[in-house]
């Protein structure tokens, strides 16, 4: 067996670390590696944003948070009345805490296909428990509610000690795993102007049952808006293929290469995601025009 | 912190750490054990309850996230008024197998039938989507579906019979109210039972490398160990972990802990504290130094460096198979085409709902090991000899299991537990996680097959030629006998003309996870490769598909003529085919599926044949004891991994003995109480226990009728419990304290002699986007020659869920890798298997050949639609595409790709 050894190398002392790279998968056993010390529930937007100027984290469905975060200290905001879907007029508001189950069912979205779309594609045994509100927050490139908000020009009103401001979606998203709420900020709810047009989300993952590999939303009006998901780094506006469809598909497609950032990983390589964004372009146009 | 919410209508008020999940509170500070881990977070869908009336994960919740909410979990809703009707729907429609998803379904049903509009009945789909949020790797989503549906549509839900006369039909089978009532106790639900009581838990140190020598262990520091077991410590007794017949076809390459370490994942130290935290802590403070050597991970890669690295002293071929008949060579110069190709299929796991788990503890000076194993029998051999403590000292038992599918054919925990307990003398408990179970289970060896056809230009065959290369792993685990499979348990099938066939097969060693049982047991890998050489052939002649495999398939009369050379270990022993359905199979599905009506659309066929048990190797004995009362205990030693073995063998049992089916109890797989059974594997259970215990009854029977006569003075008649017309209790009483006392016990063995194949055909239409790689399947027909049907119903659940997994192997099961041989996806978020979204309603149609030697004409059932449904669907996107994929899995990507 000595002749065998063709290399070696003599380690550190704490080789295990890379245990817990395995364990982090795991949230069963997770809680026993991470330590949760104080879980609060907040009554007023106010007292949440205390808390989260003391360094909480915000807990609303916990898909995204209990899985993926270490969070110390977490505020449990389900107390404060945001899981509406309501009718303001020009405008309709969905709570930030809205169960993405609520979306799908809502009346009110009936103009909004895609995101009825998107909900209705997102994973099932999460559905009661996942909001829109965490769902885009979280600034994941695969949000399935993420590409109908930004093909609907969506806004999303935020709440902090100073007061509200209405930001565009698009803007929250940094980077992955990143947004660009300041400290002590927290999304109230999400505007989307009223709706008249047809509207598509697609999405391809793995299985019928996974996330999304590529997705894509697209809505016609007075002009036609594409968003993807899982295209770059974070959700993204596709405003180069917006514009080339002016001319052709041909050149909105080329446009569209041009414009996103897909990456590899264990999902999907990068050629396949440029592939799909140009093949689901092509099929959702060609669909919604039917 | 303190939480308060309501549970199943009671206010529960609980004291845990915040950072529990809702989970862990339920199961281990409730005890409620209804609803169940599986997958941690928060794919699969068993651990859901319903959260304010709405079905939720609960595995990736917080408990604190219920402070003042309604929480109902199966053991509230079982008490609803809906339930009963929700009770019956399952039952009659079939619809679970291991029962472990099934609370989850059940809860779905419910909120189904709560939240339906009255207006607008739910459509078939809908239903799909609606419980798509919950995993079923048995694939009852169908009948899930269809039970939920005559729910909803209010269809009256017949009774299914109960009487002596019920092979052949569907009944209800023994385990299923416990199941769907969240009572079942499966092996992963003893740690909160024995909460309480002075138990070690066990935490497994994991290598980080796929191939390394531990040079020096540190455990000194560690604190709140027991015990603390690694390969210095561990007795010296080289083993195989496989449940085979002894002396095992699998070599004794593996100690308890192993060194070096041969895979990445591999056990270095186990840890057995007070608490399972306790234990987890202590691993942190375990110190290795491990001198890293360089691993392989390609079996080609295995064979060529043998020289070089040895993964094993022996070196890393752990087997080889040669085997001839006739004279391939000659054949193929008679041959006017030859087909030549190399087809490759990739690892899978199991996925069984329930994670393996297993508790050991001393009883009366006897070591006591509670389990969830296919092979009891086995595992106390094995342990016996790892102990050096004598067989009737040592007793293991199952519990109802969350699937098995092979992975239960393996010593996976009981060797450690009741090392430990062998040692502290204190009962041990250990229970896997999703992610350590990608790790501490078996896979499907990973296979390179060159396969080569001759054939005549009127498609008669004239040579096969098989060359396999099989991957093993780190350890030999069913290794040879799996690829053994791989040529003997395939090529048979075309054996009508041909008769000059060579079978060559070589197993490695990798640095991998270990390989071993898997639903088709080679036949998977073989037949993948051999069905798709028929259709390339079949295209290189110009010829339907159909035809060619009618041209060639074998016959009832024939000699199998690679089982005259070739067996799984032991001699070979000619096996002459007495039932055969495989040409009928094919004509039939033929004209079902409008095959020939449909030449331009995507659609595939592939034959599959297997075995039932191993041939001069399965040995299964049962007994049939009268109660005073007149039912009847049935005693097997093989066990019910979900498929519904307890009460197929109770069906048997009527039937032969005339007592009712519903007075019969059937008791299995319990080493101390349970006859001798090689046990659960190969598809054995029907066809050789089965037979067992027809002797058995049959055995009951006479004894009963023979006591009858002497005491009525005439020939007396046994049927639906009734003796001459009278229930058979009061006869069973005077057995028992009448003058003339006597126990009536009936006694059947049984041995396979010849492993008759079950065969099967299967056809399948797709619909692929060639743009983005999706594959849809709008039609899936399978025709199965199973022998006599003894449950319709649970025979149906095995055809679909084998298929399901074929379907899941076909087109995205694998485990993939980096180049230090890490597992990149050991979780379901990136493992996918087929969710209901994923499957298709699948036609399933039985051609009942009559197996002679088997009970009431019976095969086996359990493997063979697994065999044929990675090539259908290959030959389809072949059709669809233009392309042909001699590699699985054929991904979204790779057809998008190509």
């Amino acid at each position: 067996m000595e002749e065998s050894t063709i290399y070696s190398r003599i380690n550190t002392p704490y080789p295990n670390h890379e245990l817990l790279f395995y364990a982090e998968h795991n949230f069963y056993m997770l809680c026993i590696h991470i330590t949760l010390m104080e879980y609060r529930y907040a009554s007023t937007i106010e007292e949440t944003c205390r808390l989260l100027e003391r360094g909480f984290m915000l807990i609303a469905g916990g898909t995204e948070v209990n899985l993926k975060h270490k969070a110390e200290r977490l505020v449990d905001i389900n107390g404060l009345g945001l899981d509406y879907v309501e009718d303001r007029g020009d405008r309709i508001a969905i709570g930030s805490t809205a169960r993405i189950a609520q979306i799908e069912a809502s009346e009110l979205l009936e103009e909004h296909k895609a995101l009825k779309m998107a909900a209705m594609r997102f994973t099932t045994s999460v559905r009661h428990l996942a909001t829109i509100g965490g769902n885009i927050a979280e600034s994941v490139p695969s949000a399935d509610t993420a590409p109908p908000l930004l093909v609907f020009d969506a806004e999303a009103v935020t709440s902090s000690l100073n007061g509200e401001r209405t930001v565009p979606v698009e803007s929250l998203f940094k980077g992955l795993r990143r947004n660009s709420l300041n400290k002590g900020e927290m999304i109230k709810e999400f505007l989307l102007p009223r709706f008249e047009g047809r509207s598509i989300f697609r999405k391809v993952g793995r299985t019928d049952e996974d996330l999304a590999v590529t997705s894509m939303a697209i809505s016609i009006s007075k002009e036609t808006k594409i968003a993807l998901g899982s295209a770059a780094e974070v959700p993204m506006r596709a405003r180069k293929a917006e514009e080339a469809l002016a001319y052709s598909i041909e050149k909105a497609c080329g446009a569209l290469l041009s414009e996103t950032k897909p990456v590899s990983n264990i999902e999907a390589s990068k050629d396949y995601r440029k592939k799909l964004e140009v093949e689901l372009l092509k099929e959702c146009l060609r669909e919604v025009n039917a | 912190m303190k939480i308060e919410f309501e549970i199943n209508g009671k206010r529960a008020n609980v004291d845990c750490d915040p950072q529990k999940s809702l989970l862990r509170v339920i199961r281990e500070d409730l005890g409620l054990t209804g609803t169940k881990y599986c997958c941690g977070s928060g794919e699969c869908g068993a651990c859901t309850v319903l959260f304010d009336g709405k079905p939720v994960t609960s595995c990736i919740m917080k408990a604190a996230q219920v402070n003042g909410h309604r929480i109902e979990t199966i053991e509230g809703i079982r008490k609803k008024e809906e339930f009963k009707a929700i009770e019956k729907a399952f039952i009659a429609k079939g619809a679970l197998q291991c029962g472990y998803c099934t609370p989850a379904f059940v809860l779905y049903a419910y909120y189904i039938l709560n939240n339906n509009s009255k207006t607008r009945k739910k459509t078939r789909d809908e239903i799909r989507k609606e419980v798509s949020g919950v995993y079923c790797r048995c694939g009852s989503y169908q009948k899930v579906i269809d039970a939920i549906e005559a729910l909803l549509r209010g269809e009256e839900t017949y009774l299914l019979p109960e009487g002596s006369d019920v092979v052949g039909k569907g009944v209800e089978r023994k385990d299923y109210r416990e199941k769907i009532e969240g009572r079942a106790i499966y092996a992963y639900d003893l740690k909160p039972l024995i909460k309480g009581r002075d138990v070690l838990y066990l935490k497994f140190l994991r290598s980080p490398y796929a191939f390394a020598r531990i040079k020096r262990i540190d455990t000194s520091r560690v604190k709140g160990a027991e015990l603390i077991l690694t390969c210095e410590n561990v007795p010296e007794i080289y083993f195989t972990t496989a449940g085979q017949s002894y002396p095992e076809a699998s070599p004794y390459d593996t100690k308890v802990l192993n060194n070096p370490v041969r895979y990445v994942g591999e056990p270095v130290a186990i840890v057995a504290a007070n608490s399972e935290e306790l234990a987890e802590e202590a691993l942190k403070d375990i110190f290795i130094e491990y001198e890293v050597m360089k691993p392989i991970l390609d079996p080609e890669e295995s064979l060529k460096l043998n020289d070089e690295i040895k993964i094993h002293p022996e070196g890393n071929v752990v087997g080889e198979i040669h085997e001839v008949v006739g004279d391939p060579d000659e054949g193929f110069k008679e041959a006017d085409v030859i087909v030549d190709r190399i087809y490759e299929t990739q690892m899978q796991k199991h996925i069984h709902m329930e994670p393996y788990a297993s508790f050991s503890y001393w009883d009366k000076n006897t070591l006591v090991v509670e389990t969830g194993s296919q092979v009891v029998y086995h595992c106390r051999r094995t342990i016996s000899r790892i102990l050096n403590l004598p067989e009737n000292r040592i007793r293991v038992l199952s519990h109802t299991m969350g699937g098995g599918f092979g992975d239960r054919q393996e010593m996976t925990l009981e060797h450690y537990v009741s090392l430990v307990t062998y040692l502290t003398g204190k009962p041990c408990f250990a229970s896997l996680t999703r992610e350590e179970q990608f790790f501490l289970s078996r896979r499907r060896h990973r296979a390179k097959i060159r396969i080569k056809l001759g054939a005549k230009r009127d498609g008669k065959l004239t040579a096969m030629s098989m060359k396999a290369l099989s991957d093993t792993g780190a350890y030999g685990s069913h290794g040879v006998t799996v690829t053994t499979n791989m040529g003997s348990m395939t090529l048979p099938l075309y054996t009508k003309h041909c008769k000059n066939i060579g079978f060559d097969a070589t197993i490695v060693y990798t640095n991998t996870p270990i390989a071993g049982a898997f639903r088709g047991y080679g036949t998977v890998q073989g037949g993948f490769a051999l069905e798709s050489a028929m259709d390339e052939l079949a295209e290189a002649l110009s010829m339907d598909p159909i035809d060619l495999r009618l041209e060639n398939v074998i016959e009832k009369g024939a000699i199998d003529p690679i089982s005259e050379v070739l067996s799984e270990g032991g001699e070979a022993i000619p096996r002459k085919i007495e039932s055969c359905g495989i040409e009928e199979a094919l004509r039939k599905g033929r004209e079902l599926f409008n095959w020939d009506g449909k030449k331009k659309e995507a659609i595939g066929v592939a034959c599959g044949m297997k075995g039932s048990g191993v041939a001069g190797f399965e040995f299964a004995n049962a007994t049939a004891r009268l109660n005073e009362d007149g039912t009847v205990t049935v005693s097997i030693g093989a066990a019910d991994i979900g498929q519904g073995a307890e009460s197929a063998m109770a069906q048997i049992a009527a039937q032969a003995s005339g007592i009712s089916f519903k007075d019969i109890k059937v008791t299995s797989a319990d080493t101390e109480r349970s006859p001798f059974d090689m046990g659960t594997y190969a598809s054995s259970v029907t066809y050789v226990t089965g037979m067992a215990v027809k002797r058995a009854a049959e055995d009951l029977r006479k004894k009963i009728l023979d006591r009858a006569e002497r005491a009525y003075g005439r020939k007396a008649e046994l049927k639906d419990s009734m003796l001459e017309g009278k229930p058979i209790k009061e006869f069973a009483m005077d057995c028992f304290y009448g003058n003339d006392k006597e126990e009536l016990c009936g006694k059947g063995s049984a041995i396979d002699l010849t492993s008759p194949p079950p065969f099967t055909a299967h056809f399948v239409e797709l619909d692929v986007n060639k743009a983005t790689g999706e594959v849809r399947i709008k039609r899936y027909l399978a025709m199965s020659d199973i022998g006599g049907v003894i449950n319709p119903l649970a025979a149906e659940g095995q055809i679909q869920g084998g298929i399901l997994q074929g379907i899941g192997y076909a087109l995205f099961e694998d485990m993939l890798f980096d180049e230090e041989g890490r597992l990149l996806n050991p979780n379901l978020t990136n493992y996918k298997i087929p969710s209901a979204l994923d499957a298709p309603d699948i036609e399933s149609h039985f051609i009942e050949s009559n197996e002679p030697s088997g009970p009431f004409g019976a095969k086996s059932c359990g493997e063979i639609a697994f065999v044929p449904v990675a090539p259908a669907i290959a030959n389809a996107v072949y059709k669809a595409t233009g392309i042909r994929f001699r590699k699985l899995p054929i991904t979204r990507e790779r057809i998008a790709m190509s």
